[in-house]
């Protein structure tokens, strides 16, 4: 993870924010890929990455979806829980991968295809929702709730 | 590439439990049923193609994390100060 930042505080020291979770089918764009683990800084909340074990240079951007609006927990299927070994939504941390423009300075987050880690099998599978209102280009702006939703 | 002629409701098996099965054709579009091992991950080609391409540009965006900070809307950074939100936090059913 390239960070060009010379900051050696706590601030910003990489931590392993949830131990090692494997990915069976990789993900797409890095197929090979099939171990991961979440790491985080204090000075990043609430961001966190999921670094790849077998090449540390690869790591997605990626936030909490129950920080967020449009939840997805209540569309992900049985079958979708089954990937990562489990028959039910307990235990499951979803996450969207965040993309950023750095021209722009625009955060766009994949809500079509939100990652799911189950914490109990350690297990992880990027899952793809068919509801018409996700986009894999979300503004995160768009997806803050209000003082209202909170 | 193989290719071979069905009708409706025959199949082709591909391996051992991967069978994909004719359900319906005409009007420019073929429906077909797909069985396999639940490991498989099955997906429309442009569809993954596209998220294929979002996690390349995430992957990519992870080396700007400056710039990641830089763009949070501080809405947000209002809202996980006041939640007690962690990073890791489950998902627990129906929420």
């Amino acid at each position: 993870m390239g960070d060009s930042s010379q900051d050696t505080s706590a601030e910003s020291e990489w931590i392993e924010a949830a131990g090692p979770a494997h990915f069976p089918a990789g993900l797409p764009g890095f197929e090979d890929h099939k171990r991961y683990v979440l790491v985080s800084r204090n000075d990043m909340r609430p961001f966190i990455w999921l670094r790849s074990m077998d090449d540390p240079e690869v790591a997605l951007p990626l936030i909490s979806c129950l920080l967020l609006k449009k939840q997805v927990l209540p569309y992900i299927t049985k079958e979708q829980l089954s990937l990562v070994g489990s028959p039910s939504l307990e235990g499951i941390a979803p996450y969207y991968v965040l993309r950023v423009d750095t021209g722009e300075g625009i955060i766009t987050a994949n809500t079509k295809a939100p990652i799911i880690i189950n914490s109990k099998t350690k297990q992880g599978y990027q899952i793809f929702m068919d509801q018409e209102n996700l986009r894999v280009d979300e503004p995160l702006v768009n997806l803050i709730p209000s003082s209202e939703d909170t | 590439m193989l290719v071979l002629t069905r009708k409706n409701g025959e199949s082709i098996r591909v391996a051992d439990g991967i069978i994909f099965t004719i359900l319906e054709c005409g009007k420019g579009q073929v429906k077909v049923g797909i069985s396999a091992p639940a490991h498989l991950s099955i997906h429309r080609e442009e569809v993954y193609l596209r998220i294929r391409e979002e996690n390349l540009a995430a992957a990519q965006a992870s080396s700007a994390v400056q710039a990641l900070m830089k763009g949070v809307p501080k809405s947000l950074l209002k809202l996980v100060k006041g939640s007690g939100h962690s990073e890791g936090e489950r998902g627990e059913p129906g929420q």
